[in-house]
């Protein structure tokens, strides 16, 4: 699947559709594919702190959005969830999209930061199954994209 | 015990001492809760009591007493935070992929800020036994 660049949704959306397509006399994605509530999963994967990074973070309670931002650069700051006054752990509180970064071989010398924005699609009528989006910034070995997608996917697996 | 750069900050402006005195107590409690922190003037100044243009003046001073060091950075319009900085402005490029929002960026020059941030010596006097 082809890299796109930026965090266009439209293209998102036109890209997946073309590869959905280029896939269809093997493939029946509504037939062979079950969805998982990838948005659910969210809380869980704030709360995976031995396994994520973050430096932005945006979330909303029932009253406040808040919205948090690390202001050096996210190779040169720490963990957005140790700053004081961040307390936005738990299911009382939504995203529209997650921004995190997965450690692999965490603690190790080896250790790789594998960026990912994951976002909510709202469902309309041309798409009435929810649906979620995972960026990958970079171009990344298969190893470690199978790795981050199975990830997210036992993630949102649990939360269902 | 005194931030590295201050003694010799004060030498140079003993008349100054008070407004000195505040700008490094701004600077130890930033650095005590982050010292990886962006030492931005504007923030500074509002902690301290003091003029911007002041404390611009003394953080340049810090900065040849290697206290501190600058750091540009081009910020992230969806996000508030830094996409990239750098230690000179030549080292940002005209379009970079966005680490924090995932979109293209074009240079700004309205995105771009100025920080400067704690030197090794700075944060082992901040350690250092009172």
């Amino acid at each position: 699947m082809g890299k796109i660049n930026g965090d266009d949704i439209t293209q998102a959306e036109e890209a997946f559709d073309g590869f959905a397509d280029s896939l269809s006399a093997l493939v029946d994605f509504e037939k062979h594919l079950a969805p998982i509530a990838m948005r659910m999963s969210f809380p869980a994967i704030v709360a995976a702190r031995d396994e994520t990074f973050m430096t932005v973070d945006s979330a909303s309670d029932a009253t406040v959005r808040r919205a948090y931002a690390r202001i050096r650069e996210d190779k040169k700051t720490t963990d957005i969830r140790a700053y004081t006054h961040w307390n936005m752990d738990g299911k009382n509180y939504s995203r529209e999209s997650l921004n995190v970064y997965w450690m692999i071989d965490h603690g190790t010398g080896d250790e790789r930061r594998i960026h990912t924005i994951l976002r909510w699609l709202v469902e309309d009528e041309a798409h009435p199954t929810p649906r979620a989006r995972v960026y990958v910034s970079a171009h990344i070995s298969e190893g470690d994209l199978a790795h981050v997608v199975g990830r997210i996917r036992r993630f949102a697996q649990s939360a269902s | 015990m005194s931030l590295a750069g201050f003694d010799a900050l004060l030498s140079r402006h003993p008349e100054q001492g008070a407004p000195i005195r505040q700008l490094q107590a701004a600077i130890r409690s930033v650095l005590s809760s982050d010292e990886s922190a962006a030492l931005s003037d504007d923030h500074l100044s509002q902690m301290a009591g003091l003029g911007v243009n002041e404390v611009r003046e003394w953080l340049v001073e810090l900065m040849r007493a290697h206290a501190v060091e600058s750091h540009v950075a081009r910020m992230c319009p969806n996000t508030g935070g830094a996409s990239v900085e750098a230690r000179h402005l030549s080292e940002l490029q005209n379009e970079i992929e966005c680490p924090r929002c995932g979109q293209i960026h074009r240079y700004d020059s309205r995105r771009i800020v100025v920080f400067f941030v704690a030197t090794p010596g700075l944060l082992a006097s901040l350690h250092a036994k009172k």
